[in-house]
Formats: C-alpha cells, structure tokens, sequence
C-alpha cells in the first residue's frame, strides 16, 4: 500500500460500528438528578474510553471522548489524540431512548513526514470539514446500571470498522433514586411502615378517598421527618375522611384533623394497633402562610405530633398524654423564666377546675404561635412543630422558648426552611 | 387569681395521714335523694359511710374522706394539709392542691365553710374505666364537650353528685368531680356553668 493511500485512509477514515464489551469501571453519581456513566467505543477490535452525563429523569446528556493513544489505521504508528464532546437528550426512566450528535478534534502526529500532523474537525451531525459523514449516536439507559447503543461518527487515525457501538455502566442505585416515584398508599407503607386509607362510608364516616396530589403531600411530610422520628410515634394508619361528626350527627366542618391513639373497640389493651390519624376536608383550608398544600401538610405534621406525645414504646402509649416525659417536658422548657408576679400556679401551663380549662401563665414574648395553641399543652406543641416545619421565622418571633426546644430535643437539631431540612 | 402557699410538703404529710386515718372509716356519698333548690347549700341527707376500699379510684369516691355538703374547711385542711394555692377568681373559696400530673390541680370548692365540690385528677396509674362508670351509673343524664383534651366529653350524673370528663373511645377517664346532689338545670347553673356546649377543639 502506497503513502498516498496511506494518507488517504488517514484523512478520510471515520469511526465506524463495532460490537464488544469489556470490563468498564463504575463511576460516582454526582448529584441527585444527574449520574455519570464511563464505557468504551468498540469497533474492529478497537476499544476508546469515553465518559456520559445523563439525569435518570430525564433530559440533556453530555459526554466526552479525550483519548490519546497510538493511531492504528494503515499499519501507521503514529501519536493521536481525539477530543470530542458528545451531547444529546434522554427521555427519562428506564430502557428509554437517547440521542444526539457530537463535535470535536482529532489530531494525529506521525513520523513518517509523507503523513505529517493532521487535525480534523468534527461538527455537530458528523460533519468532517464539509463532508457528512454521520448522524451522530443513538442507544437507551437501563435502571439495571448499564446503557449502551451506536455511534456514528468517524476518525482518521483509528480504524473501528464499519460498525461501531458504545456500552457505559453507572450506579444502578443511583439511577434508581433519581427517578420520580410514583406516590401510592402502597409505597408510603412500604416506605414508612404506615397504612394509608380511604374511607369507603359503613363504618360511621362519608367516602373519601386520597388525592394523588394529596399522597405527595403525605409523602413530603414524612420524608422530612427528623431521622429516628418514625420510631417515637405511635402510629397505625392515616385514614382520608370528609368531615367530622358530633355525637348528635351534626358535622363540625371546622375540624381539620384529629389523631386517636386507641379505640378499647378493636384494641382494648391499647398497644397501638387501633392509632389512627384522620385528614378532613378542612385540612385544605389556606391558614398557614395563605396555602392549601402548606396547610395541608401542617395538619398532617400537627397530628403526627399528638402520636409523639402518646407514644410510651412500641406496644404501649401514655393513656394521658398530658403526663407523658414528652409532654411534661415541653411544658417545663415553655414555662417562663422570671415571670413577673409567677409562682408555682401561675408559671406556664396549668388545669384546675374552677376554670374548668387550661391556661398558659407567661409574658406576650413566650406564646404559642397560633390561637389554636392556647387549648392545652398538647395542642401547644402539635402547633408549634408545624410552624417549626412551616413558618419557622414566626415561631422564633412568637416564641424563641418552643423553637429552641423543638429544635434540640424533639427534630435533634435539623432546622427547616420552606418545609425541608436545610442541609448543614 | 391563683396564689402561691409554699406548703406542698406539708400537705403530702398530712394527705398521707389523712388516708391512713381514713382507712378506719367507710363512707359513702350520699344516694340520689331529694335535689336542692340551690346548689350552692349543703344538702343534709342520711349518708353511711362505705367500707373503706383502700381505692381511691372508685368511681364514687373524689377523695377519700372528703364528702361534698359536710365536710367542713376545717376538716379538710386537717385531711388534706395546706394547699399550694388558692384561686379568688370566683365568689367562692378555692383550694388547689397537686395531682399526681404535674401542672394540673385538684380543687375544693368551699361555701359556708363546707365542701361543695371537688374536682380531682385521675394520675396514669389511676385504674377507673369508663365501663366501670357505665355500669355503676348507666348512661349519664347530660353529655356536653370539655375544655380538657380533644375528644374528651363531660358526662354528668347530677343526682348522684357526679361528673367525669372521660375520652369513651380510649376507655379513659381523666378526671371526677364530685358534688352536693342536684337537678341538672341546677348544674349546668353552677359548676357546669362554663363548660363548652360545642367543640371546643375546631381548628
């Protein structure tokens, strides 16, 4: 084969198919939403590393081929490098397609002077310097942890043959959690040990059913809960009713929560197994910062705080949660220090009959957040974790004594903001 | 306005005494006799003193040796001892003393120098049932909401001289108020004055 010929191949080679696997190494995820994959191009034997960006989700993929080895094409042995940028989009989830194109350089440097250094230029679409040469790459992601699919796309110093594929491996896991979840009772009982219901009439309560939007909310609750919290609850099954009822069958459309630990009914040793949190209509009612879905969640989180309180451990609860360590300690904590003209009946929170009701003895500076509050120290304290959660900046306001108990002793530190943890 | 008398220890000591002293007696409320026309007068009726059960629990009994419409203040400050405070918010005079839940108090309420009510708070350990109020005293006469814990309701058995606020569900009852008998018109004039007549807990 002459020089010519030589150089002809060297200039006009592209990358073409090949099929082969080889062991590939698993790179890190690097956030939540985007994952990196590393594999190889293969063809004709030949095999050239390459990495891909790609959001399990869904969306824009990126990659890169910076390879320099010695070019093979023509029996030359000539020094090359290969830089190109690969981009493209995937559809998002599992075995879905993507595609895209490519633009780089290939740069190759042989001795032998009648070859000299060439450097061609790839273009987005294959272009070579003017001349199509290819359409790009195409091929699917799997939540297995593997991609792969082929390329075309040519380069002058190494010959992959006619058919060239490409196959990456990345952290399956990692794949797996960036995908959106479907919400369903099923998967917040998986996920939280929790039975979500719907109530279908018969059993004293309308049918009503959870909302898909209504079991994201569920889900956003619980997922930012403190860690541990789960394990000092007692918490059966959260039940989605319409309204409320009184003893008479008239309906108290204002009630937008309640949580029962024990029904002697069906559990009448009160292990827990009958604790029930029930979400009403009224839940949607915007009274937290002007919002349904804020609303919402408070309610749910207000609730769950009443199973923390009556929680004694996992078989028993405190039948009066009023004297629960939970409870007894957050009213030690709130009662206020220095209060002028307290003493011992007039400091914090108190029951005695005459009233016949609760009153909470402190300075306009320690209150709790909301009116509702003002009921008795369960409700105290199911209120203020939900502004904790949801309007942090008003409970340090109303009461910096709640927010820093809160803080320490029942979320063990996690800080909220916009009802997430905020990230140390 | 609820005060202050510092005399806590005290009145465990003499609390202590007070049931020992009383485990010699049986004593017993007064049955459903004939209702006052005013509530706020001690009712004189033909009581015999029960045996002394040793439970302060029973559903009939406030505190032991405490008898609404005879017990006199001087009677119960020598049962009871001092209490930690008093509450002049209302006409009549109000002695609060420690329940076995910290923050909340047991009260006497004294008219005439007599016992007239009496409002105790059950501790967790306290083993009355609401079944065993059930069955002791049927259905109440008069159900209505408390301001206690939601869910939790006021049941009244005025001729008895009775009310508890109990959670039916849960099988607990969380507190016993024990009274000179009266009609429930009477009642719901006086000690029940202030009891919600909806639910209190709408949030």
């Amino acid at each position: 084969m002459n020089r010519f010929k030589i150089l002809q191949r060297l200039t006009l080679f592209t990358l073409i198919y090949t099929l082969s696997f080889l062991p590939l190494s698993v790179v890190r995820g690097q956030d939540s939403q985007t994952i990196t994959a590393e594999g190889t191009l293969t063809g004709n034997g030949i095999s050239i590393p390459f990495t891909m960006e790609f959001p399990p989700a869904g969306g824009p993929v990126t990659g890169t081929i910076d390879y320099s080895g010695e070019a093979t094409n023509g029996g030359a042995r000539c020094p090359g490098t290969l830089i190109v940028a690969i981009s493209g989009n995937f559809a998002g989830g599992d075995g879905s397609v993507a595609n895209g194109g490519f633009e780089g350089t290939e740069q190759v440097t042989c001795a032998d002077k009648s070859i000299g250094s060439i450097t061609i230029t790839y273009h987005p679409g294959g272009i070579i310097d003017g001349a199509i040469i290819g359409s790009g790459w195409t091929g699917y992601f799997y939540a297995n942890g593997t991609g792969s699919g082929t390329m075309r796309f040519r380069a002058t110093a190494w010959d992959l043959g006619d058919t060239v594929t490409w196959q990456v491996i990345f952290s399956a896991a990692e794949f797996q959690a960036a995908l959106p979840v479907q919400i369903t009772s099923e998967y917040i009982f998986t996920k939280y040990g929790i039975r979500v219901e719907d109530s279908f009439g018969g059993d004293g309560w309308d049918p009503s059913s959870w909302s898909d939007h209504e079991l994201v909310l569920l889900n956003d609750v619980l997922k930012n809960l403190p860690p541990g919290f789960l394990e000092q609850i007692t918490l059966n099954r959260i039940v989605r009713n319409k309204v409320k009822y009184n003893p008479d069958g008239t309906p108290r459309p204002g009630r937008a929560g309640e949580y029962r630990s024990c029904d002697i009914a069906t559990d009448p040793d009160c292990n827990g197994s009958s604790s029930t949190l029930r979400i009403f209509d009224g839940a949607a009612n915007p009274w937290l910062n002007n919002d349904p879905d804020t609303s919402f969640k408070a309610v749910i989180l207000h609730e769950i705080t009443h199973a923390y309180q009556y929680h004694k451990d996992k078989s028993s609860i405190y039948e009066k949660a009023t004297n629960s360590p939970q409870v007894q300690d957050y009213m030690e904590a709130t009662k206020p220090i220095n209060f002028e003209g307290s003493s011992s009946l007039l400091n914090g929170w108190d029951w005695s009959d005459p009233p016949g009701k609760w009153e909470f003895w402190s300075p306009d500076t320690n209150q709790p957040p909301l009116e509702y509050g003002k009921k008795n120290p369960l409700e105290d304290m199911s209120v203020s974790v939900s502004y904790y959660v949801y309007a942090p900046e008003e409970l340090k306001k109303t009461s910096p004594e709640r927010y820093n108990y809160i803080r320490d002793y029942i979320y063990g530190g996690v800080e909220y903001e916009n009802g997430h943890p905020i990230q140390p | 306005m609820k005060t202050d008398t510092r005399s806590s220890r005290k009145a465990s000591i003499f609390l202590l005494a007070g049931f020992l002293l009383l485990s010699m007696f049986a004593c017993n409320l007064p049955k459903p006799a004939a209702s006052t026309s005013g509530a706020t007068s001690p009712t004189s009726t033909n009581t015999t003193i029960p045996p002394a059960s040793g439970n302060p629990a029973e559903a009939s009994q406030c505190l032991d040796g405490i008898q609404p419409g005879s017990t006199t203040r001087a009677e119960a400050l020598s049962l009871l001892g001092q209490p930690a405070g008093t509450d002049d918010s209302t006409s009549s005079e109000v002695l609060l003393y420690a329940s076995p839940i910290k923050g909340q108090y047991n009260s006497l309420v004294l008219q005439n120098e007599t016992v007239a009510m009496l409002s105790v708070v059950l501790s967790e350990n306290e083993l009355l049932q609401w079944s065993a109020i059930l069955a002791e005293f049927g259905q109440p006469t008069k159900t209505t909401f408390s301001n206690y814990l939601q869910d939790a309701m006021t049941y009244i058995y005025p001729e008895q001289g009775l009310a508890f606020v109990a959670d039916k569900g849960m099988g607990v009852v969380f507190i016993k108020q024990c009274f000179i008998p009266m009609s429930i018109a009477d009642y719901l004039k006086t000690w029940g004055a202030s009891l919600p007549t909806q639910d209190p807990f709408i949030e």
